[in-house]
């Protein structure tokens, strides 16, 4: 979820009223944005990852305004027809295929505003831009630009121009490898041997996106009217961007003008920004079965207007328009959530709905592992609990036991965490060896899940239930932990078979396996002394492990 | 002096050993239990027969750090030789990636020892950083004062106090106790007073014979501590789930699985999450390299149904998220990153209504393991399913269960998750850490139902999901998130069953 700053200040002049800091997290929680804090009147927020309108500081106050009652409905843009042109050269097609772009006029930038306009411009990189790959901005001084301008892939080593924040002209080549932005982007634009560059019709660059602006078009305090240009290989995302960034100008003064895109190909003639609205019917029985309230049309329409949607009765219907900047209505259900944050959570009553009766009930695998975990502390073993994922050195390595395919994430944070474990002996052996200090004698047991890869399985690979115990003691043998493991199996009134067994990480001679019906449930057996060296514990280990649906012990009984 | 001194044969023992050993010992020095021979002493002392002197004394423990640092090598020795083993100099990059360190507070903590030392000293190379070996000791001295702590050797002041602000070893206090024979206790031992023998034990052949009846039997020092015992017992954390498990049932719901390899398919797209979420990318789900896709594809047509809502919301009223679906995405595989996962896969596999089910099962994220962040953890879910549900009935269930976890006040927001509309956050008042954040929930879109096979509106699922951990962690007053998975045996064993 995106984290904000804004400032407080500004929040409040925008809204139009010096909110106390006391009922600003109410307030914010109603618009759907979380108050996390307050530092030297910088407000930190989070908003939501649908809600992009709402990671700028107009569009905050916009929705303020509304919740607070001081407007309502559908906010009111000023467009015009700026004039501007922007002609797309087919070269961009390989390299950045899209761009849109704005005039805004009239805006009154002061430190706060321009702090503001940086950082939305930031966090929109962020978000929907997907840092920049999906989307990028440039803000720039229109007054300096001469339309028409030119969008077109050129040479890098050709782009010669000032780079905004450096004092010489230098190639987009080597603002690639020489500017801090460059360095950072560089990778979005391939090689680096060709760019895309806006240019206005003096031939002046103006940015070479995603990287860097020129120096100068340099937005400042007294910059009054703004060119803004978007460009990305995803024309939905970058027409989005250019609407939420105009309409929080909107909120500071700016009227909006459009500009002309014309692309050689598909799609055309573009006029930017596409500032409409659009529309969702919904039945007031709709919302009200929802919402389990019982509100008129005219209730839910004044509702919805306080959320800064537009709204009109019809019948048994309310029609509702939506602003431009907001992209998360795909459905009516996604009207009925405006309404139901326009009533307030906290204003619903909750109830239970009589008619849901049903019976609870545990999973048959808990129930069989309750039961195992019952019997082990009955028999003094203290329970421990280990992760799923593990090292292959855990599992393999230190037990001594040969590598055998397990399954394997792609994305490790760390090697420590990198398989999934298929035993889980090699995890409470690491856990004595983590113990050596501990008073003896040491009992503990496990009982958890174990996966292995199956090609038989759905998805390739199966949960499996297991038990794990081991006893550490100056002296402790086979016979100790085989008493115990007999008298688990017997209350679990299984029938089994014993038979002797190797397994590397056992003593040969000491190590027998369960069998259930003819099948492999389980090993019991003396920890080999060189797996015990190796993991720097200085007393005998006994110790088994046992599979809860090779035992046939889940399901079945009283449910 | 009596004529007749009553003694047990564990008392006269004790007298004669003592007597032995020139009249005083340690009691760590007897050959006989600790616990055993203090129990003895203390009854003697009663009697006038010995006297027991008991000083403190500080002795180091290591800490699991420590015990680490001891099996592994310290965070700076470990920089150390691996500077040694690349030459005497290496890039930060490949120190930072040579997977040596747990997380970057360690590396930054090694770093800083090595330069603190003068050990190391760093250059820009290339626009690189590199660290470079200046003049490292063969050992790091800090090494040599944990050994020694170890060991139980002696440990220099300022050693200790660094070992200690590391967070390597902690003191604890050990009482010592050394029993010295009295004068009386002295004539005793040497014979030279008569004694009478007391019978320790009630036992079975007293019983038998009833020659009970003609044995003195020792009184005892009812007060006395017995040795600590450590019960079989459950996890805190597991028992903690049982009871959450316990609420649930008794709420009437049904638990669900459903498996830790998991298609994405069900992991996010019956779950309406488009193909280019956030949450679907690799710093956020874990990604499997094998097995890497699914044997076996879900139904056909619950496929097709999935791949046209998202395309263009086929029959469901939504305009989808119009983009190209893509099969294979789906059949990829990864590990269960929400347990919405098998509510998705019951909801799919049972027709029945009315159904309530729960899960509370692990899930992984690609997340750095410290103090609050965990590459595996657990989540609980539950989700309602009937006719003429309300966002009021999604309220009750979860005030509901806040109550029964123990929570009186409840109070509600709005959210956004991708697969429920409305969504809503619970949050409930804890009486120390105020409001906290206990679920997320909603109204599943019917994006999600319809092609379930459900008629929506009629019939709505409510469904709300908890970091079951941190409410663990709340409750069993842990602020470690680790400690869910402790690897320390005596926090396990010392930890109370009821919290």
């Amino acid at each position: 979820m995106p984290v904000i700053s804004v400032s407080y200040s500004d929040l409040c002049r925008l809204v139009g009223e010096l909110i106390p800091m006391e009922s600003l997290g109410d307030l914010l929680a109603r618009v759907k944005v979380d108050f996390e804090g307050e530092e030297e009147g910088e407000l930190e927020l989070e908003v939501t990852a649908d809600r992009l309108d709402l990671v700028t500081v107009e569009g905050i106050a916009r929705a303020l305004k509304g919740i607070m009652g001081k407007e309502a409905g559908l906010p009111r843009y000023d467009i015009f027809e700026s004039g501007w042109e922007v002609r797309v050269d087919p070269s961009v097609e390989r390299v950045r295929p899209y761009v849109v772009g704005a005039v805004v006029e009239g805006v009154e930038l002061d430190e706060d505003a321009l702090v503001a306009l940086m950082r939305a411009q930031e966090k929109l990189h962020q978000t929907l831009g997907r840092d920049r790959r999906k989307m990028s901005m440039g803000i720039h001084n229109a007054d300096v630009i001469v339309p028409p301008i030119s969008y077109a892939a050129e040479p890098s080593d050709r782009v010669r121009f000032v780079p905004l924040g450096e004092a010489e002209e230098m190639t987009a080549r080597e603002v690639l490898s020489r500017t801090e932005k460059g360095r950072e982007y560089a990778h979005l634009v391939g090689d680096g041997s060709v760019v895309p560059v806006l240019r206005d019709s003096k031939g002046d660059v103006l940015s070479v996106p995603p990287i860097l602006n020129g120096e100068l078009t340099r937005v400042t305090e007294s910059t009054r009217n703004l060119f803004i240009d978007v460009t990305g290989p995803d024309l939905r995302a970058i027409s989005q961007a250019l609407v939420l960034i105009t309409t929080a100008l909107a909120e500071r003064g700016g009227r909006t003008g459009t500009v002309v895109v014309g692309y050689p190909g598909e799609p055309g003639e573009l006029i930017t920004p596409d500032l409409s609205t659009s529309e969702l019917t919904v039945e007031v029985k709709y919302v009200n079965s929802l919402m389990g309230l019982n509100l008129t049309p005219e209730e839910i329409a004044d509702l919805l207007r306080k959320v800064r949607l537009g709204a009109k009765v019809q019948g048994d219907s309310v029609r509702v328009l939506i602003p431009p900047y907001r992209f998360d209505f795909l459905h009516p259900v996604d009207v009925v959530e405006e309404v139901a944050q326009a009533v307030g959570y906290d204003r619903l009553e909750p109830e239970l709905p009589a008619w849901v009766s049903t019976f609870g009930r545990r999973h048959p695998i808990e129930k069989a592992s309750s039961l195992v975990r019952t019997l082990m502390i009955g028999l003094g073993y203290q329970e421990i609990l280990n992760y799923v994922m593990t090292s292959r050195e855990v599992l393999f390595e230190r037990v001594l036991r040969p590598e055998s395919p397990v399954v394997e994430v792609a994305n490790p944070v760390t090697a420590s965490y990198s398989v999934l474990r298929d035993s889980l002996l090699p995890g409470v052996i690491a856990f004595l060896a983590r113990n050596t200090g501990a008073p003896l004698p040491q009992k503990v047991f496990e009982v958890g899940d174990v996966v292995i890869p199956d090609e038989s399985a759905e998805t390739g690979a199966r949960d499996e239930r297991r038990v794990c115990a081991a006893i550490a003691d100056s002296e402790v043998g086979f016979e100790d932990i085989q008493a115990d493991l007999y008298a688990l199996l017997r209350n679990l009134a299984v029938e089994f078979e014993v038979r002797p067994a190797r397994y590397p990480t056992l003593l040969p001679g000491r190590t027998a396996e369960i069998l259930v019906s003819g099948r492999v449930a389980g090993v019991v057996g003396e920890v080999n002394p060189e797996v015990l060296e190796l993991n720097k514990i200085k007393t005998p280990v006994a110790a088994f492990e046992l599979s809860l649906p090779a035992l046939k012990i889940i399901g079945g009984g009283i449910q | 002096m009596v004529s007749e001194v009553p003694l047990t044969e564990g008392e006269l023992r004790l007298l004669r050993l003592l007597a032995d050993l020139g009249s005083e010992s340690d009691v760590d020095r007897l050959p006989m239990d600790r616990s055993a021979a203090l129990a003895l002493a203390s009854l003697l002392s009663d009697k006038g027969l010995v006297r027991v002197e008991r000083r403190v004394k500080k002795v180091l423990r290591l800490t699991e750090r420590g015990r680490e640092a001891l099996d592994h090598g310290l965070p700076e020795e470990r920089l150390l030789s691996l500077l040694r083993s690349s030459g005497g100099s290496a890039p930060l990059r490949v120190v930072r990636e040579s997977g040596l360190f747990a997380d970057k507070a360690e590396l930054d903590a090694a770093l800083g020892e090595a330069r603190r030392a003068g050990w190391i000293s760093f250059q820009k190379v290339d626009g690189e950083t590199v660290v470079g070996l200046t003049k490292a000791p063969e050992e790091v001295p800090l090494t040599r004062a944990l050994r020694a702590a170890a060991a139980g050797e002696h440990v220099p002041e300022d050693a200790i106090k660094r070992l200690r602000s590391r967070g390597l070893v902690r003191e604890e206090e050990q009482a010592q106790f050394t029993i010295s024979l009295t004068e009386d206790g002295l004539r005793v031992a040497r014979g030279e007073v008569p004694v009478a023998i007391e019978a320790a034990k009630l036992t079975r052949e007293l019983i038998e014979t009833g020659a009970w009846r003609n044995v003195r039997l020792k009184s005892y020092d009812v007060t006395l501590p017995p040795p600590i015992v450590y019960p079989g017992k459950s996890h805190p954390y597991v028992q903690f789930l049982e009871e959450v498990r316990e609420i649930l049932i008794g709420m009437g719901f049904e638990e669900v699985k459903s498996p830790i390899v998991e298609m994405e398919f069900w992991n996010f797209d019956v779950l309406f999450q488009a193909q280019d979420h956030p949450a679907r990318e690799v710093h956020d789900s874990y990604a499997l390299a094998y097995p890497s896709r699914a044997p076996r594809t879900p139904d056909e047509s619950l496929v097709e149904r999935v791949r046209r809502t998202h395309e263009d919301g086929w029959r469901t009223g939504s305009t989808g998220w119009r983009y190209r679906w893509s099969f294979d995405t789906a059949m990829r595989l990864m590990l269960r990153s929400q347990t919405t996962s098998a509510s998705a896969r019951t909801l799919a596999s049972r027709k029945e209504l009315p159904l309530k089910i729960f899960v509370i099962d692990r899930v992984f994220r690609p997340e750095a393991l410290d103090r609050t962040h965990s590459m595996e953890f657990h989540q609980c879910e539950g989700v309602v399913l009937a006719e003429g549900l309300t966002v009021r009935h999604l309220l009750g269930y979860l005030r509901e269960f806040a109550n029964k976890l123990g929570f009186d006040e409840v109070a509600f927001k709005p959210a956004y998750f991708p697969f429920t509309e409305p969504s809503v956050e619970a949050y409930v008042k804890h009486p120390e850490l105020g409001w906290i954040e206990i679920a997320g929930s909603g109204l599943f879109r019917p994006e999600v139902l319809i092609p379930l096979g459900y008629e929506y509106p009629r019939v709505q699922a409510l469904a709300w999901g908890i970091g079951i951990g941190r409410l663990a962690m709340v409750r069993l007053g842990i602020e470690d998130i680790r400690d869910l998975h402790s690897q320390d045996l005596q926090f396990l064993r010392e930890f109370p069953a009821r919290w």
